[in-house]
């Protein structure tokens, strides 16, 4: 099976979210090295052309921010969608943990198409 | 400079960079949306030149908007929806006609160009188009120092009255709003540049 690297892309990292992954045996690294699948997590704050490998870019409602939600959805997220392979709106998401367990299910996907 | 300027401004230069040139620090897609939701925006299709575009994120936004673009860049991003619009040019020289365009849109990127080469510019984006809009930063860029032409707002204003623009809005520290729409929400967000100058102008 082929060993893919996951790049987290965020000013914040999640640890709930690089749990998931390393549990499952996803390597997560920090660096824009290059890797296989990049995940971009909003991706307003980063330059998404850096990005190396698959480009897959998540988001979700927040609704205890609201404003900045429909701001990137309305403003960013067309203008992003021309940048990125992949976008995966995660709003069904109610925990983090889950956030994390669809990224899991995508890598999985990847690794199956590639092997 | 010209091989130095192609250099940092390429993937193995500054646009390899994570932190550099997000769309949200890029100011381009605010100021376009902005440009967009203008009256006469809406009515017609603009021929709109954008001269160093980065990533090309303005350029994105006007093009879904359904005008026309063409950008003018030393960094040509691989990028679908740009390609057979970018031209690899420096403002200083345009390969373009005489008022070929509605609009000249330079957003954050004359303080990228030394200090020498500024009236050139100028007088470029005057030849080729009836109006301009300029943002434009007045202060550095740490940690990237690409700021090499560092002036304040009044520095520039003289620069535009210099070259016979006509003002139409100028600002110091420019504010405005975007109404923004999804489905069927509808929000009015303020956007503050608090360390620029804006300048919308007949040419």
């Amino acid at each position: 099976m082929r060993d893919v690297k996951v790049f987290m892309a965020t000013r914040m990292p999640i640890k709930e979210v690089e749990d998931c992954l390393t549990k499952k045996g996803i390597g997560v690294h920090g660096e824009a090295k290059p890797c296989d699948v990049s995940v971009a997590i909003y991706g307003a704050h980063i330059n998404p052309l850096a990005l190396k490998g698959k480009r897959v870019l998540i988001y979700w409602v927040q609704k205890d921010k609201a404003m900045w939600s429909l701001a990137f959805r309305s403003l960013y997220l067309p203008i992003l969608k021309e940048y990125y392979n992949e976008l995966n709106d995660l709003s069904h998401c109610s925990t983090f943990t889950e956030i994390g367990n669809e990224i899991v299910k995508h890598v999985k996907k990847f690794r199956d198409a590639v092997s | 400079m010209n091989q130095e300027a192609l250099k940092l401004y390429s993937d193995e230069g500054i646009y390899g960079s994570l932190d550099y040139g997000s769309p949200a620090v890029n100011r381009g897609v605010q100021v376009a949306a902005f440009l967009c939701q203008r009256s006469n925006f809406h009515k017609e299709k603009k021929k709109i030149h954008c001269l160093g575009s980065g990533n090309g994120y303005e350029a994105v936004k006007f093009l879904k908007e359904g005008h026309e673009c063409c950008i003018t860049e030393l960094y040509h991003p691989d990028v679908n929806i740009l390609k057979g619009h970018q031209v690899k040019a420096f403002g200083q020289q345009l390969p373009y006609r005489d008022n070929q365009f509605d609009l000249y849109f330079c957003c954050e990127v004359l303080e990228h160009i030394p200090e020498e080469n500024i009236d050139e510019v100028l007088t470029e984006a005057k030849r080729v188009s009836n109006e301009c809009f300029f943002t434009i930063a007045t202060r550095d860029d740490k940690p990237f120092n690409t700021h090499i032409c560092i002036h304040n707002g009044q520095w520039w204003m003289d620069k535009f009255e210099e070259h016979g623009f006509s003002i139409i809005n100028a600002q110091l520290n420019p504010q405005f709003m975007l109404i923004l729409r999804l489905n069927n929400q509808q929000v009015a967000l303020t956007v503050r540049f608090p360390d620029g100058v804006m300048v919308n102008a007949r040419c």
